[in-house]
């Protein structure tokens, strides 16, 4: 295409505790701003609905209500069915039931007021049912994490390329980005263990980039610096110093692998990779 | 193809990326307003006041307000963050709510240090064929998690601003 005929636009907002940018080429600089926005309006939906730290969000009120039968947000329903298969699949090591180890080492706010919830909750406890409705049969705390992050810009992105006129769609959310664009676009990872050391990785026109661990994500707690991979069966803090980028057709899919790469088992994770067609980088420290 | 270390000289890089312009900023907080501009001029009490009920302290007592013909408001303001300076727009609505936070300029002035040799590094061997294009490209990055809590935190000073002088 003819960048000459056509206007880039980007913009950046601080939304689900990080900055989101999005990219976009159209047909003139109206129809960009008007996508860009849209696909803003879906980030703050995924921010407002599935929030781990808000209790009116739909984890919120799910947590707050065990035993109850909830209709959630359509978008909910459709990442806790997938974090279900993905549970069932990595034979519980991913698990979005750890909320409340989390919140034990101190990566997630502790509820104001209500009592933590302190069973011993698994995957198995989160019930789906028809019409986007929810249950949660045993008390735990959930957290889509990263996760959600990717809906967010796997959601965004639709919405932006889906908007007539607009050919590039480019969405970043902390380090989680999807490209689906006509012109190619460089993609760079951060290496994990040295700052500001950024690497080239690719010229992408489809799909999406995922990164976890590393320095970035390392957390100072009571047992010191920690990097916030806990295995979703021993409910342990992952032992390895490692990061991981995935590369996936979405980001709901690459982030959620970075996930079972760092510690599901080697041979395991690498059957769950090439069902969702994607491909793994381990950084050992 | 990780973790190899190259005696190599680095290369200073300021990295500075303008996303709006005032007007374009109250634009698409609320399409289609009509805006005017203003600045207003806090009192010392004013500022205490602010800084008491945000827990934020105020930078500056000279604040840049644009008002809408339904009296919408967008306030422009800037924060420094750990390595960088951002200017950025908050769209109030006349009752106070938040409609949106649009960064305007953001500005990473304080030595990004960037391995000239690293960047042309690449996994499993592909070819880097294009140049690298910092200016406009840099934000293409998997896994550099910038923290936003700067922004966030300005945004809670900027609301009780408001409060004081709607």
């Amino acid at each position: 295409m003819n960048s000459s005929d056509s206007s880039l636009i980007k913009r950046l907002r601080p939304l689900l505790g990080t900055w989101v940018t999005v990219s976009v080429r159209g047909a003139n600089p109206e129809i960009c701003q008007r996508a860009i926005s849209d696909a803003f309006f879906a980030v703050e939906r995924v921010q407002r609905v599935m929030s781990a730290h808000d209790s009116t969000s739909d984890l919120g009120r799910l947590a707050a209500s065990v035993g109850e039968v909830l209709e959630v947000d359509p978008w909910t329903y459709e990442v806790l069915s997938l974090s279900q298969t993905l549970s069932l699949l990595s034979n519980g090591a991913f698990d979005i039931t750890i909320g409340n180890q989390l919140a034990q080492f101190g990566l997630l706010p502790m509820h104001e007021g209500a009592a933590q919830p302190s069973g011993p909750g698994s995957f198995r406890d989160i019930e789906l049912m028809d019409d986007n409705r929810a249950c949660l049969r045993a008390p735990c705390r959930l957290d889509l994490g990263g996760i959600a992050k990717g809906f967010a810009v796997d959601q965004a992105t639709a919405i932006a390329k889906n908007t007539p006129g607009i050919t590039d769609v480019v969405v970043n959310a902390g380090g989680d980005l999807r490209v689906d664009t006509q012109v190619p676009e460089p993609v760079f990872v951060q290496d994990p263990f040295h700052e500001n050391q950024i690497r080239y990785f690719d010229d992408m026109t489809s799909g999406a980039v995922a990164s976890s661990g590393g320095l970035d994500a390392q957390r100072e707690s009571d047992w010191g610096r920690i990097v916030p991979f806990i295995e979703g069966v021993s409910r342990l803090l992952s032992a390895r110093q490692v990061a991981v980028t995935v590369v996936a057709p979405t980001c709901t899919i690459a982030d959620a692998l970075t996930k079972i790469v760092a510690m599901a088992e080697p041979v395991l994770a690498n059957q769950i990779l090439s069902l969702f067609r994607a491909r793994a980088w381990v950084t050992e420290a | 193809m990780m973790g190899v270390a190259l005696a190599v000289p680095i290369a200073i890089v300021a990295h500075a990326e303008s996303y709006l312009t005032e007007n374009q900023a109250t634009a698409v907080l609320f399409p289609g307003v009509k805006f005017q501009s203003s600045w207003v001029d806090l009192s010392a009490a004013q500022i205490k006041a602010i800084e008491d009920k945000s827990g934020v302290q105020v930078p500056t007592s000279h604040i840049r307000i644009w008002w809408g013909a339904n009296r919408e408001v967008v306030i422009v303001d800037t924060v420094l963050g750990k390595h960088e300076l951002i200017t950025y727009a908050v769209g109030l609505t006349p009752a106070g709510k938040v409609r949106g936070v649009e960064i305007m300029d953001y500005r990473e002035n304080f030595g990004q240090q960037i391995r000239k040799k690293e960047w042309r590094n690449q996994f499993e061997g592909k070819d880097v064929n294009s140049p690298v294009r910092i200016d406009k490209d840099i934000r293409n990055i998997s896994g550099a998690t910038l923290s936003s809590v700067h922004v966030t935190n300005g945004v809670r000073r900027v609301i009780q601003t408001y409060e004081l002088i709607r």
